[in-house]
């Protein structure tokens, strides 16, 4: 064999290998038919019960309007995150993506994201309140509409209450003391097989943002700013603290186990406190768990400062070449009954209130049970939208939780080094 | 995975030495440690499998149960996870298990071919630049998936290959894999270069040194690669997250990642189930394979 032969074989063994992969290739995004028709993709984070409704809703659709056609991509909450990223860094992003409130600013800025205020006809606005549209705006510009809602919420295991001969106390006037003796007197009939309180409180950003809002203040303002003082923040320490000196949780150690776990196996689902934090969505997710029925408390001293957490949007991809079809989509996915009686509240309870009150009576009592949480609250201002990079916010409020729980750091320590964290965080962002 | 290829051979070979001598003294006492040594190793083994144990056992209850109930006692036997978790995503399981097989058959092929190539080439050939050349190869292991990944999604973009099994088959066949270059080249290295020299003055080019003598000489090394290639690729998510998107193209670490929720509950019970059936292969492939593989690390480097 002679070199140049053997450069020939190469090249040619080369060529044929890059033909036959050619030939069996296939190109993604937004197409345009010949026939007129549009190909849009899509895609969201969630489990088969979730996938099962949505391509129901995406039937539904596309019978609606022929000449869309949807093409759906799911993967889970992390890999999400990881696969959208890359996605967007080769600026081949989804036309249709579901987007979490912590990553809307961060993606807002970026200039990823259709303005959805330039497509305003294609929108029926009309049910919701101003706070739901606030939500979804960055710098003023409306990028997303919320899928659904939910709402910082106690929940109580009535069982347990009933076996410790205590009453389910009025959690319309109850305070942040009452709350600390209830629970530890929990705690002591327990004996050790169950405890008054455990739950992610103190470690997630619901528990902290809702205290922060009943001192009268804000995490962050509405120009991305960390808002919050070092007194409040302190103060939410410092009620941790008390919580678990006084035996109202499990030990330091079994509390901190507890954390990062899947919601069926929390304390609340596996049957070992008698009252946890949670969003009041959760609720038929943790009674299935569990097992017991259960039941939505307000925080103490929570009215007039309650607040609706999106629990995701519907975002569009800026670089689509199709912007009514995406807004058309959206329009029925958080608009129409249709998509409502397929969905109901899987993806957050409705921020349409029409819609909301349109699948009310095909609820489960449980699910009602939500939504009738959720009607009886006392709103306060919408919480203004996570600055970029604000996704950081629970990684480190977790990490200072636990060294308050731990008694590593003072309550005053933990605040001032979380404040501190968090703003270089989103300050870099 | 460390501690399954290791054990094998150390503990048969040592058992049967020790079993010999016991046969010839038959002493009560050797008797007695015989067994307390096979005691401490069952144990030790039940705990090892003690996390396979209880996801099979947990795939056999309902999910709410899952979490109530650690214990690997079944109080009766529930099938339904595997029936459902078999249909409940948009395509049958068996779509994501024939996937997951091209992506794997394609990828131990891939690396076969290029891997034992390239090995040929360092261990062989004389060329300019061979050991700055073999130095960069070794670093490239080190490079986290995560740092290629953009300008790799970038490229398969622009190509339209996102969304085939291309992406994370044609790397193999570039012999991206170093940990497979650097297996074979130390195996090569162990081979005698007499037969080469031998094959040369027969008149064998390189090609056929390689394909005829070189090649039917390194199937440990070869079956080693094949196996880890197997394991690897079927148990990867990353890439295949990345480069899948439509779900016809799903592989089995994606269905599987697809009963999973944070905010609305995990789906365990289906989960496990499919994860049970997902390990099937692996197992199989490990029992039949595992006497190569064996054989295929202990000679490489170690003459």
């Amino acid at each position: 064999m002679t070199a140049r032969f053997r450069r020939t074989v190469a090249a040619s063994a080369l060529a044929a290998i890059a033909v036959l992969l050619t030939a069996c290739a296939d190109t993604t995004g937004s197409t345009s038919g010949e026939d007129g028709t549009i190909t849009l993709t899509m895609t969201w984070w969630g489990n088969d019960t979730r996938l099962k409704n949505t391509r129901a809703i995406i039937d539904a659709f596309e019978q609606a309007h022929p000449d869309i056609t949807i093409e759906p991509t799911y993967s889970d909450y992390s890999g999400y995150w990881d696969k959208l990223a890359t996605q967007t860094a080769a600026d081949d992003t989804p036309d249709i993506m579901q987007m979490d409130e912590i990553y809307l600013s961060t993606y807002a800025q970026q200039g990823v994201l259709l303005d959805l205020s330039a497509l305003k006809d294609q929108f029926d606005l009309s049910g919701y309140p101003q706070s739901a549209i606030d939500s979804g705006s960055v710098d003023g510009t409306l990028y997303a509409l919320a899928s659904g809602a939910a709402s910082y919420a106690f929940v109580a295991n009535p069982g347990l209450f009933q076996k410790a001969g205590v009453e389910v106390p009025d959690d319309t006037t109850w305070t942040w003391d009452d709350f600390l003796a209830l629970t530890k007197q929990l705690s002591e009939k327990g004996g050790g097989d169950y405890y008054g309180f455990a739950s992610s409180f103190g470690y997630d950003e619901g528990s902290l943002r809702l205290w922060l809002r009943e001192q009268g203040e804000t995490l962050f303002d509405a120009d991305g700013k960390v808002a919050a003082s070092e007194d409040a923040v302190a103060s939410f320490f410092d009620y941790l603290t008390q919580l678990v000196k006084n035996g109202s949780t499990p030990p330091a150690s079994t509390l901190q186990e507890g954390q990062g776990v899947g919601l069926s196996e929390t304390f609340l689902a596996t049957n070992r406190v008698a009252v946890g934090s949670f969003w009041n969505s959760q609720l038929s997710a943790l009674s299935d768990a569990s097992g017991s029925p259960l039941q939505l408390l307000m925080l103490p001293e929570s009215r007039g400062s309650d607040y609706l957490k999106p629990s995701s949007f519907w975002v569009g991809s800026g670089r689509t070449d199709h912007p009514e079809a995406v807004a058309q989509f959206i329009d029925f996915m958080v608009n129409s009954d249709e998509a409502a009686d397929i969905q109901l509240t899987e993806r957050g309870i409705p921020l349409n209130e029409d819609v909301r009150a349109h699948i009310a009576p095909k609820l489960s009592e449980v699910d009602r049970a939500a939504v009738e949480y959720m009607d009886g609250l006392e709103l306060g201002d919408a919480e203004p939208v996570t600055p970029p990079n604000g996704s950081q916010l629970v990684p480190i409020l977790s990490r200072y939780a636990e060294q308050v729980v731990f008694g590593k750091l003072s309550p005053d320590e933990a605040a001032a080094g979380f404040l501190r964290e968090l703003k270089d965080a989103v300050a870099n962002g | 995975m460390t501690t399954e290829l290791r054990t094998p051979p150390r503990v048969s070979g040592g058992l049967s030495r020790r079993a010999d001598r016991a046969l010839r003294r038959a002493s009560g006492a050797a008797r007695g440690r015989r067994l307390l040594r096979h005691v401490l190793l069952i144990l030790a083994a039940v705990v090892m499998l003690y996390p396979v144990l209880w996801m099979v056992a947990a795939s056999l209850r309902p999910t709410d149960e899952i979490f109530r109930d650690p214990s690997l006692m079944l109080d009766d036997v529930d099938l339904s996870n595997y029936s459902d978790g078999w249909s409940a995503l948009s395509h049958p399981f068996g779509v994501y298990l024939l996937n997951s097989m091209i992506v794997v058959i394609g990828s131990i092929l891939g690396n076969l071919v290029s891997c034992s190539l390239a090995a040929y080439a360092f261990a062989r050939l004389d060329f300019r630049g061979k050991r700055v050349w073999f130095a960069i190869m070794l670093v490239s292991i080190m490079l986290p998936v995560h740092v290629v990944i953009v300008p790799q999604y970038f490229i398969y973009s622009e190509l339209h290959w996102v969304n085939t099994f291309i992406p994370l088959i044609l790397p193999k066949l570039l012999a991206t894999d170093a940990f497979f270059i650097f297996l074979m080249v130390q195996f090569i290295r162990g081979i005698p270069r007499q037969l080469d020299e031998a094959a040369r003055i027969d008149g064998c080019g390189h090609l056929r040194i390689f394909a005829q003598v070189l090649l039917p000489l390194m199937v440990p090394a070869l079956a080693t690669t094949a196996i880890f290639t197997f394991i690897w690729v079927w148990s990867d998510f990353f890439t295949q997250l990345i480069f899948l998107t439509k779900p016809e193209k799903y592989t089995v670490p994606l269905a599987i990642r697809a009963f999973m929720d944070v905010s609305s509950g995990t789906n365990w019970g289906p989960m496990f189930a499919m994860s049970v059936v997902s390990l099937v292969p692996v197992f199989l492939v490990f029992l039949i394979g595992q006497r190569f593989l064996v054989r295929g690390i202990a000679t490489t480097g170690g003459k």
